[in-house]
């Protein structure tokens, strides 16, 4: 692990895209750390490179210019000690949900039997207990995150990495699934990095909130959010809540200027 | 059905005594009677051989083929002139060909049922692996899939409609290329009887074989529906 409890480093970090002939500058010098236990929101105008990032952090893509580090070494390609939450929930639609749980355990190669007790405790944790056999088809969109979120949590992973999980869902959905993230993230302490355009969610769950210019994102500030722990629906409706949303908003209009 | 039977015998008794339309009767007799000859039996059994024979070697090459022509471009590249090839020409043109190559045996005609079955398989097997959605083979790498694992627990499940599509389009073509075969130089099985019948203007057992034949690219059609949803049920 880095020093001063760093887990993630992200230093003077570019990627570029090819287009048609075309070179495009999704992140340009970003730069930030985040420490061991954090939660982290990023959130930034549409197209400002967020999902590149975290598919950089994700190991899946690499930066074309200065370095991220985990756990104190360069990333160079996926790894157990992270795992990824996608906003389409990307379960394989032939696997049950027991079947996704399980399949990063399959692909560690752990026996069945252990593999699938693991995979039903963490079926239980996101409150699927009893939706075991059933295929992704016959979910709500609501009930497939809780699969992709279980998905993750199944590898017992240092650090979560979220990208606009709640994006796809309507917004009594996303409420809900906010506030269970919230009280898994608090019994099971564990770094997360989530990527969001909703700025009441980035306040509302984060300790911190970067924020990134238009791109060729970079990072334009970042607001540490001042609300007590554990959070529960009275601290959404808080004055210091809606003062936080306002300060992040005050920077976004700026940046969103279209 | 009743109606297209009904109208069918009323159309082929109007025309009795031309040798055009035999009525439905007619050829129910004559097929009544095909059923129990061995000769029948025989010949259909000669058919079959043709179509199970190259419908096996459209499957076994045909699936690999399309997953690797799907799964890694530079496969792609180097059969899609020959697909395009074979999905665009007629292939009836071929079989004298075929003949040259193999002799008339049952080479000959297995080598028509597969070249008239197999692209429609391979292009289809290609499309569904190349189309695997990029979030799910994302999502694989970032839990660690090695290229193997990739393949076999994503690309391969998520290929399975269009291959079982595939295998449906694969198998009407097959059919076709059975007949053709038959038809054409080759004259052994149904199509020999269908060439006999014709010649000697035995229009009743002529419409009985035809019968026969149309019964067969049904079941096979009805077959592979059946698997397709059996293979593709959580789609
Ligand atoms: N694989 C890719 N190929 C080409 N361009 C890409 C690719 N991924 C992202 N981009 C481009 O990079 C920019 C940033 O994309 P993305 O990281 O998805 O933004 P965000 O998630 O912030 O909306 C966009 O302009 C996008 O079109
Ligand atoms: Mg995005």
């Amino acid at each position: 692990m880095g020093m001063n409890g760093t887990v993630i480093e992200v230093s003077e970090v570019s990627r570029h895209f090819r287009i048609a002939g075309h070179e495009l500058t999704a992140l340009f010098g970003l730069s930030f750390a985040v420490r061991r236990g954090e939660f982290v929101s990023i959130i930034g105008p549409s197209g400002c490179g967020k999902t590149t990032l975290l598919r950089m952090l994700a190991g899946l893509i690499e930066p074309h210019g200065g370095q991220i580090r985990v756990g104190g070494r360069p990333v160079r390609g996926p790894g157990r000690d992270r795992a990824v939450v996608f906003q389409d929930f990307a379960l394989l639609p032939w696997e049950t949900v027991l079947g996704n749980v399980a399949f990063p355990l399959e692909i560690q190669g752990l026996p069945r039997g252990e593999r699938e007790e693991r995979a039903r405790r963490a079926i239980a944790l996101v409150g699927l207990a009893g939706f075991e056999a059933s295929y992704p088809y016959q979910l709500s969109g609501g009930m497939q995150q809780r699969v992709g979120l279980a998905r993750a949590l199944v590898v017992d992973p240092e650090t979560l990495l979220m990208d606009e999980p709640f994006g796809a869902l309507d917004a009594q959905t996303r409420h809900l699934l906010q506030d269970e993230v919230l009280a898994l993230w608090q019994a099971h302490p564990k770094t997360v990095v989530m990527v969001t355009h909703d700025m009441e969610e980035a306040v509302y769950l984060s300790d911190r909130v970067l924020i990134l210019t238009a791109r060729p994102g970079r990072l334009a500030r970042e607001v540490a959010v001042p609300l007590p722990r554990p959070r529960d629906e009275s601290v959404r409706r808080s004055a210091a809540f809606a003062e936080a949303v306002e300060d992040v908003w005050s920077s976004l209009r700026t940046l969103v200027a279209a | 059905m009743a109606v297209l039977l009904l109208t069918w015998e009323w159309a082929g008794r109007r025309a009795a005594g031309t040798l055009t339309l035999p009525p439905a009767s007619a050829v129910a007799v004559a097929l009544a009677a095909q059923l129990v000859d061995g000769r029948f039996w025989s010949a259909m059994a000669v058919t079959l051989q043709a179509l199970v024979v190259g419908f096996a070697l459209i499957v076994a090459v045909g699936i690999p083929a399309g997953l690797a022509a799907g799964h890694v471009p530079a496969v792609g590249r180097a059969l899609n002139p020959y697909l395009q090839f074979l999905l665009a020409v007629p292939a009836s043109p071929l079989v004298p060909l075929f003949v040259i190559a193999f002799g008339i045996g049952l080479a000959a005609r297995v080598a028509t049922v597969v070249v008239f079955g197999i692209a429609v398989l391979v292009v289809n097997t290609a499309a569904a692996a190349r189309q695997t959605p990029t979030r799910l083979i994302d999502m694989a790498r970032a839990f660690g899939a090695s290229r193997r694992q990739l393949f076999v627990r994503v690309v391969l499940p998520a290929s399975v409609p269009g291959i079982a599509a595939g295998l449906r389009l694969a198998s009407a073509r097959a059919v076709v290329g059975m007949v053709v075969s038959e038809l054409i130089i080759i004259s052994v099985g149904l199509g020999r009887l269908i060439s006999t019948y014709s010649a000697t203007f035995d229009v009743a057992n002529l419409y009985a074989i035809v019968v026969v034949v149309l019964a067969i690219g049904v079941g096979v059609a009805r077959s592979m529906t059946w698997l397709e949803r059996r293979l593709v049920r959580w789609a």
